[in-house]
């Protein structure tokens, strides 16, 4: 088992990535009798899901983690969570969706920390709107990207080259060496792309 | 007993809390009349304590907070043509996240899930043949999620709850 925990701000685009992630994993992973290829935990600050109820109508397996951020006042829960998935559905890939209030880096933590998987983790920033939330949350905003092994640019069907490159500079004074992926989530990512996005997590221990 | 809404990583900590007591999360309504049961001395609470609380008010929204932001949460049944609420929900949400940008607020995302819900079917037989009773009752279950950063929590919820009564 492997997780991937997709992290971003509030409507960065998480769930449209996941929703192709989800379809690359399921498409690569072994049909084996007894696993399930990918669950989704979907994890809401509030009482009431919306993304839960669009990911399962596409057929995915999803567990709800709601009324909480797994980052902070809901990491038992997530903990509590992913034991369970493990047990009950022996997934090759778990995929969190965090909240866009969350940190994911303490969500790696977390579970890394309590059941010793790889985890990696994919940061989604919205290119319209990420100079107005630096400027507004910087130390939050940046912290999202703490430890991520590729940051998804997105939404640049909505602006020119001018801005992408700016967001990309403005990414890399906060980490230099991360990878930046200019995407527009609403049309096809490849497999090509999400094999190098991956990279390393998609080796079969 | 772990304290479970903070993450202090070891540092100490200026929340006002006192961690030396047990810390369970409770449901209490801000307005009950009976007081609180949950060990803690809400007089020396400082006003982010009440992110702790779920409030609830009319209109079947509940109100949560995280960090700064006020989220707004509702699922509701709403009698009518699909495509007329889609269409004027669409327009209400465009709205409020004009009225967010107006309180110079922030939106972080509004989002609205909407299932149709239909006619249905009651089938009964006494051995001959399968009496068939349709009824058709057109609606829409809506699940609505705002968050947004803004100072004005009373106007943001006058907005959600006007909006919802708009649809029907």
């Amino acid at each position: 088992m492997k997780v991937i925990i997709l992290g971003g701000f509030l409507g960065s685009g998480k769930t449209s990535v996941l929703l192709q992630l989800s379809q690359f994993l399921v498409s690569r992973s072994p049909k084996e009798e007894g696993t399930t290829p990918v669950v989704i935990v979907e994890n809401e600050i509030g009482g009431v899901g919306v993304d839960n109820l669009l990911l399962e109508n596409q057929g995915l397996t999803v567990k709800n983690l709601f009324a909480g951020c797994a980052c902070c006042t809901s990491s038992a829960q997530l903990e509590d969570t992913v034991s369970f998935l493990k047990k009950e559905c022996n997934p090759h890939w778990i995929i969190i969706e965090a909240t866009g209030l969350a940190y994911p880096d303490k969500i790696k933590h977390t579970v890394e920390s309590a059941f010793g998987v790889e985890t990696g983790i994919i940061t989604i920033v919205d290119a319209t709107r990420w100079f107005r939330l630096i400027a507004a949350m910087e130390p939050f905003v940046s912290g999202q990207l703490e430890n991520a092994r590729g940051v998804l640019v997105n939404k640049i069907d909505c602006v020119d080259e001018a801005c992408i490159d700016a967001v990309i500079e403005s990414l890399k004074t906060y980490n230099p060496t991360i990878p930046c992926h200019p995407i527009s989530a609403i049309t096809k990512l490849t497999d090509v792309f999400w094999v190098t996005l991956l990279g390393s997590l998609l080796k079969r221990p | 007993m772990k304290h479970e809404q903070h993450e202090h990583n070891g540092e100490p900590c200026s929340c006002g809390h006192d961690h030396s007591e047990p810390h369970q999360h409770h449901d209490r309504r801000k307005d009950a009349a009976e007081p609180c049961a949950c060990g803690h001395d809400h007089s020396q609470h400082p006003a982010p304590h009440e992110n702790q609380h779920e409030k609830y008010i009319p209109e079947e929204l509940s109100i949560t907070h995280h960090e700064n932001a006020v989220i707004v949460s509702a699922e509701r049944e709403i009698s009518g043509d699909y495509t007329r609420i889609k269409e004027a929900l669409s327009i209400g949400l465009k709205s409020l996240a004009g009225w967010v940008e107006n309180q110079n607020g922030l939106v972080g995302h509004i989002k609205a899930h909407l299932s149709e819900k239909g006619g249905s079917a009651m089938l009964s037989t006494t051995g001959d043949e399968v009496q068939i009773r349709e009824t058709a009752n057109p609606g829409v279950l809506i699940n609505l999620a705002v968050i947004v950063f803004v100072e004005n929590e009373v106007g943001l919820t006058d907005q959600v709850s006007k909006m919802l009564k708009q649809l029907c």
